[in-house]
């Protein structure tokens, strides 16, 4: 029988989504698992700001210095953390970005094609 | 590693204040070093590779400049325009009050540290990392902080992820920004303030706060941003326009004024200015100032030796000024100098 | 008309003339006239049974005023006189043979012989009505009636209403050559006092507190007793231009140091002020601070707060009494060092002692407080900060952590607005289900 990795008492490094109704903000905190998501953490490691700002930056602000010394302890990430610290350069890229990268790629080339039919449509029509 | 540990003398102990209480505030520097830098820029302009860092930096420099700003401490130490308590009373020995007096010319050496003269930043990244199986991962590029405590905000890394999937170091723009949404400095604007725009400064250079505007703009800028460096050499244009030389002396900012028309070689109004008031050893500074920044002239003829200052002084008029109306001015300080030189003997010995 | 007249009652005559809206004259001539015209006509509606001649119209208006308005003089000694009603002369800016009928009589307020030919007789004339006439009458009689009020400005009034104190009354007389320039008065006190003499029974007088200054270190207070208002403060004004003191200011703005100071049962603490405070004392002491020329300055005054004259007295004592920054390093042999914030706080050498400054101190001398060195022993006493009601409230709490969460929404949105970073969400708004 595989054992099933006990999750209760791990430590957590994820995210805790305060801000409000259709304003998300992340804090990336330190909590145990099976902990409510924004109950009051262990450490405060940093924020995500999912929502584009003037410059169309989303801003991301990450204590490495304490990050460490939770990885030291034996702290897990979950996964948006992990694709996170992939995107920084901390860790190396996670697979779930490539996914999404994959994604949007093939959703923009078949936008495109589309794009490209009608225009050879309306051109047929006119000649 | 002298550059260094100079540049650790200059952050030591300074408080993070109003700037309408300090007047000015302090730029921290420990980062500063020429290696990290990024690529060539001027100190105006993009073709001049010099960096006046170093030879601002260097011990015979600095004496230079500290001597040629003066310690006027009432100046130093004038009062600042903010509701004060009254004032507090004490009954002093002599020893005491010998005390205290040192005491407030620390105080008083702590307001006169030069913002440093830098080269001008361009807009300039590293690229860490080229990644194009990330491209289009997101629609906005995702700029990471590092909020660690202790660091020093320009050695802070601020890395950012361009949607195309390269990871990038932040140019100097961003880095502003990004300091100032996790540790804002107090006093400082996010946006840069409508004074420092081009038609707004010159109104205000026009009724002559200059000291208010190199005051602010050492707490709203770094030493190295194109605003502050455009800001900063345009008041000094004004103050030599205006001849008023004399409202930056005993300030932070003079040092840096010396520097900047040593550097672009039109010393000539400084140094008739020095004349006048008499500040000779000022002058002979100045013009030594002069020939260590451009090695290419020869200064044998003018810093001859066993000659006193205003034969130095003179040399220079007359063999190394070539604009005549800055000659003439020169010529027509020094005439009047020596005319009132036998005057001033009789004074001394009445 | 005239006619309606014969209907009222005799009461409601009699109010009439009280009122002032009739004169009893007038009635009179009115019904003689009427009756006189109405000689000729056989009118019966005329005749009425009416009694033309009543004790309205018997008596003059002085007796009629009397016995509406008279105190006998029992009365009067039991002080009934004083708020009776004013006898009102009804008769005032009338001539005789005007009335409310404007009519010529010939020999009465017309020449009897016509000016043209010096022959003809005048006859009787009714003049074009004026209605207008009476109300001016009326008018002119309640302006003459009116106590006259004095109308100051609001920056000249005094502490309170249109009383006195705190007015100022203008510079005291000159003295042989010297005219008081610059010097101002201002009233502290005024009040009417009694006593009680054996000969005239209750003497009462008028009694005026005073302080003059120029503004400019020299002040002086003087009292001034006379049975007239006016005098009194005269008085008082050339009293107080007697006895002037220098009072010696730090910057000609505030006292050189805090100090205490009491005057029987009034006790003042004075604390000096930095420039731009203010006065900020009991009314008195900011008059009084006025005239000096003092411009900063804090004064708690303990004890009794009424007495205008012990606090002037208790004040005026505490400022002589000064000891200005010289006069301490002279006793002390120390200089004397000021510490400004707006300066740094570097040491600035206000007085040095005239002889010889000491080296050292001596063994277990310490530092004197300054803040503290006037006041005698005592301390002020300094009321603690007291916290609102609600302040323990759970509701309060609950409002102070939401108000948390938006602590700096409101600059945040300014600063957006300033530098055009704020969007136009009037343009942009998202439409509701409402709308």
């Amino acid at each position: 029988m595989p054992s099933v990795p006990d999750k209760s008492t791990r430590f957590m490094i994820r995210l805790a989504r305060w801000g409000c109704t259709n304003r998300p903000f992340y804090h990336i905190v330190v909590l145990p698992n099976r902990k409510p998501r924004n109950m009051r953490p262990y450490d405060q490691l940093g924020t995500i700001d999912p929502m584009t700002n003037l410059y169309g930056e989303v801003l991301v602000s990450i204590n490495f210095d304490r990050l460490k010394s939770w990885l030291n302890r034996g702290a897990h990430l979950s996964r948006p953390v992990e694709h996170m610290l992939g995107l920084a350069g901390f860790y190396p890229v996670h697979p779930t970005s490539y996914l999404f990268a994959m994604r949007n790629q093939r959703k923009a080339e078949k936008q495109k094609a589309e794009s490209v039919k009608e225009e050879n449509k309306s051109v047929g029509s006119q000649s | 590693m002298r550059l260094t540990r100079i540049c650790r003398l200059l952050t030591q102990g300074f408080t993070r204040n109003q700037y309408l209480r300090t007047s000015g505030r302090f730029i921290s520097c420990t980062s500063i070093r020429s290696d990290e830098i990024l690529t060539s820029g001027g100190f105006t302009k993009a073709s001049e590779e010099r960096d006046p860092l170093p030879l601002f930096l260097s011990e015979e420099v600095q004496t230079w400049l500290q001597k040629m700003t003066g310690f006027d401490i009432e100046k130093i130490c004038a009062p600042k325009p903010f509701e004060a308590d009254k004032p507090t009373y004490r009954q002093l020995t002599q020893d005491e009050l010998e005390k205290e007096k040192q005491r407030a010319i620390q105080i008083a050496k702590r307001r006169l540290q030069m913002p440093p003269v830098m080269k001008i930043r361009d807009g300039s990244f590293e690229v860490l990392q080229k990644d194009p199986g990330l491209n289009m991962f997101s629609n906005a590029k995702h700029v990471f902080t590092d909020i660690s405590f202790g660091l020093k905000d320009r050695k802070r890394l601020i890395v950012v992820r361009e949607p195309d999937g390269t990871l990038r170091t932040a140019t100097g723009k961003e880095r502003d920004r990004l300091n100032h949404v996790y540790f804002p400095e107090d006093g400082r604007a996010p946006v840069m303030p409508q004074m420092f725009e081009e038609e707004y400064l010159e109104t205000i250079l026009e009724k002559g706060k200059y000291r208010y505007i190199l005051d602010r703009a050492c707490v709203q800028f770094d030493p190295d941003d194109p605003e502050f460096i455009r800001v900063t050499h345009r008041t000094y244009e004004v103050v030599c326009e205006r001849h008023q030389f004399d409202v930056l002396r005993s300030t932070r900012h003079f040092g840096p004024m010396a520097f900047y028309f040593a550097w672009y070689k039109k010393i000539e109004p400084l140094l008739t200015d020095m004349v006048q008031r008499d500040l000779l050893t000022d002058g002979v500074n100045l013009i030594k100032l002069y020939f260590k920044m451009h090695q290419e002239l020869s200064s044998t003829e003018v810093l001859e030796e066993n000659i006193d200052e205003l034969h130095i002084i003179k040399n220079f008029c007359e063999k190394m000024v070539k604009n005549p109306n800055y000659k003439g001015q020169l010529q027509l300080a020094i005439q009047a100098y020596e005319a009132a030189l036998p005057l001033q003997a009789k004074h001394s010995q009445s | 008309m005239a006619a309606g007249w014969f209907n009222l009652s005799r009461m409601a005559v009699h109010h009439l003339i009280i009122q002032g809206k009739v004169a009893s004259t007038d009635f009179i001539l009115c019904k003689a006239a009427i009756w006189r015209s109405c000689q000729g006509i056989n009118n019966k509606c005329f005749l009425q049974s009416v009694r033309h001649v009543t004790f309205i119209n018997k008596q003059t208006s002085v007796d009629i005023w009397k016995s509406a308005t008279g105190v006998s003089n029992v009365g009067r000694k039991r002080g009934r006189a004083r708020s009776s009603r004013r006898f009102v002369d009804l008769n005032k800016n009338r001539k005789l043979g005007e009335g409310r009928e404007g009519m010529q009589w010939p020999g009465l307020n017309s020449p009897v012989f016509s000016r043209k030919d010096g022959r003809e007789v005048n006859k009787l004339k009714v003049l074009p009505p004026n209605p207008e006439k009476q109300e001016e009458l009326i008018k002119l009689r309640e302006q003459s009636m009116k106590r006259k009020g004095r109308k100051i400005s609001p920056l000249h009034r005094g502490w309170t209403g249109n009383k006195l104190p705190g007015t100022s009354i203008g510079c005291p007389d000159p003295v042989e050559d010297y005219t008081f320039e610059g010097f101002d008065t201002s009233v502290l006190e005024f009040k009417r006092v009694s006593s009680m003499t054996g000969t005239m029974g209750r003497r009462s007088r008028f009694s005026a507190f005073v302080v003059t200054g120029n503004g400019n270190g020299l002040a002086g207070y003087g009292i001034g007793k006379a049975p007239n208002g006016r005098s009194a403060l005269r008085m008082a004004m050339n009293r107080a231009a007697q006895h002037l003191i220098y009072v010696d200011r730090y910057e000609n703005k505030t006292v050189f140091h805090n100090f205490f100071v009491a005057f029987h049962k009034t006790r003042l603490f004075v604390e000096k002020k930095e420039q731009g405070y203010g006065l900020v004392c009991h009314r008195a002491l900011k008059t009084i601070a006025q005239k000096i020329g003092i411009q900063d300055l804090y004064c708690k005054v303990e004890g009794s707060t009424r007495n205008i004259q012990s606090l002037t007295k208790a004040f005026f004592e505490g400022l002589r009494r000064q000891e200005t920054h010289q006069e301490l390093a002279d006793r002390l042999s120390l200089h004397v060092v000021e510490y400004r914030p707006e300066m740094d706080n570097i040491p600035r050498v206000v007085a040095s002692p005239m002889s010889n400054v000491r080296e050292k101190r001596e063994d277990g001398e310490e530092e004197v407080d300054f803040e503290t060195l006037y006041y005698s022993g005592r301390l002020p006493f300094r009321k603690p900060k007291q916290e609102p009601f609600y302040s323990k409230y759970q509701s309060f709490e609950r409002k102070m952590r939401q108000e948390y969460k938006r602590r700096n929404q409101p600059d945040a949105l300014r600063l957006r607005i300033v530098h055009g970073l704020q969007p136009d969400y009037e343009v942009n708004r998202p439409k509701t289900k409402k709308q």
